[in-house]
């Protein structure tokens, strides 16, 4: 095994490639260290050496190559296997060295994955806590509307000029306080999904179903609607964001329950011939979408999310002078 | 054996003791694997060929890891950090390539 490595790289190819490819060849015929020739060169030299010298320092046996003794500086039987108790050390040292290198990309490589799943994790709970603090915000302001609205009916009720009629009416029309009445619920839902199979896209509802849908109960006559317990104001949106459909930035969940408040005998007639419940029903044959329309004698609102105010500002507390909120009041209350 | 025994002992250190790496070095690692996958491969081979020396194996590797480490980091600082990574894989891959089909012609003779 010691003949075939004559010079260390024994595919050396006959005739050189064309100068261009020399980087090429050169990497592939020297892809072992040629250093390792070099050593064990070296290594044979220094075998060569003492049975050569021997007949010249004459006192030496020529039979120095035996392990048993080692009274050369290298003897080259010994040093390939691994007889120098430094170089032994060195190698493992190196090998250890190099399992370590491959045991920590593959640490790294596994726990990569965790990372990132478990930064979503974190993620979802922020969410998660977020929309509950929202919720109670919401309800803490619905808390407060209505004892404002109590002492503000209170405080009209003494005036006798029908305003509180008037801002019942206004505050209907804006979805600024619950309503409950008879009216109709429409249900919709995706296709039915074997277990373990992926839905197709076109069995899902969408925000454009949704808006449609909407766009009918209204032109039907609705006088209030809330998808999902959401109450739709003049200024609520409809729109998907990947696979949920969010009303006002509200994720609203499958099945999506359409609340909308009228006469009922009129809006269904009205709206079971609109073209939108049309296309419905035949997405409903065509992909499978459930979608139901039923009368109901009791259907309950709640307040629109975001009544706020634009233009009026709140009154300043009775110790500054009341004389720069008259404009702004004003402002505020003239529709 | 003892050889193939540190390599063992220093995968299972490495995977199970979970040493944790400064986040400067991360980006080398990659790089320094395959330094050391190339190492591993020209010391099979030298071996096979007759020819291996554990000093010439221990310094290769070293020097071979730290060059890559360092490319990587010129190209870091140079805002070319993929491409040189792209050099230094490119140049490992041939290697480990060239060597593995040498242990190959060296174990089934073909």
């Amino acid at each position: 095994m010691t003949e075939a490595a004559g010079d260390g790289t024994p595919d050396r190819p006959a005739a050189p490639a064309a100068g261009s490819m020399s980087l090429l060849v050169d990497l592939v015929t020297n892809s072992l260290e040629p250093e390792y020739g070099v050593s064990a060169a070296r290594r044979r030299a220094a075998a060569a050496g003492p049975s050569v010298g021997a007949h010249d320092a004459g006192d030496q046996d020529p039979g120095v190559e035996d392990p048993g003794s080692q009274g050369d500086e290298r003897p080259p039987r010994a040093s390939q296997n691994g007889g120098g108790l430094s170089r032994r050390i060195a190698g493992v040292a190196g090998l250890a060295a190099v399992g370590l290198m491959f045991g920590l990309g593959a640490w790294r490589a596994r726990s990569d994955a965790p990372v990132a799943s478990r930064a979503h994790t974190k993620l979802v709970d922020q969410v998660r806590s977020l929309t509950t603090n929202v919720d109670q915000l919401a309800t803490t302001a619905a808390d407060l509307r209505a004892a404002s609205d109590k002492l503000r009916a209170e405080a009209l009720s003494q005036d006798g000029t029908g305003a509180v009629a008037q801002l019942k009416a206004a505050e209907n029309a804006s979805a600024g306080s619950p309503l409950t009445g008879p009216g109709l619920h429409v249900l919709l839902d995706d296709a039915p999904t074997l277990a373990g199979q992926t839905a197709d896209p076109a069995s899902r509802v969408t925000d454009r179903d949704l808006q449609r849908i909407v766009n009918a109960l209204w032109s039907s006559g609705a006088e209030a609607i809330a998808i999902g317990g959401v109450r739709l104001t003049a200024r609520s949106s409809i729109r998907s964001a990947g696979l949920a459909i969010l009303v006002d930035f509200r994720p609203v969940a499958l099945p999506y329950a359409i609340d909308a408040i009228g006469d009922p005998a009129t809006i269904e007639k009205s709206f079971t011939s609109n073209v939108a419940a049309a296309d419905m029903r035949a997405l409903a044959t065509t992909y499978g979408i459930r979608f139901s329309v039923a009368r109901a004698n009791t259907v309950t609102v709640p307040a629109g999310a975001d009544l706020e105010l634009r233009l009026a500002s709140p009154l300043p507390s009775s110790s500054s002078s009341p004389a720069p909120s008259t404009t702004t009041s004003t402002g505020g209350t003239s529709p | 054996m003892i050889a193939a025994l540190a390599l063992v002992a220093g995968v299972v250190a490495g995977v199970f003791f979970e040493p944790t790496v400064p986040l400067w070095l991360t980006p080398y690692l990659p790089i320094a694997v395959i330094a050391a996958l190339d190492a591993i491969f020209g010391a099979v081979r030298a071996r096979l060929d007759g020819v291996f020396d554990e000093k010439v194996f221990v310094i290769s590797f070293a020097s071979n890891v730290l060059i890559a480490a360092l490319i990587v980091f010129l190209g870091d600082q140079l805002g070319v950090g993929s491409q040189l990574s792209t050099a230094v894989v490119v140049v490992f891959g041939i290697r480990i390539f060239t060597n593995a089909a040498a242990i190959r012609r060296h174990i089934f003779r073909a």
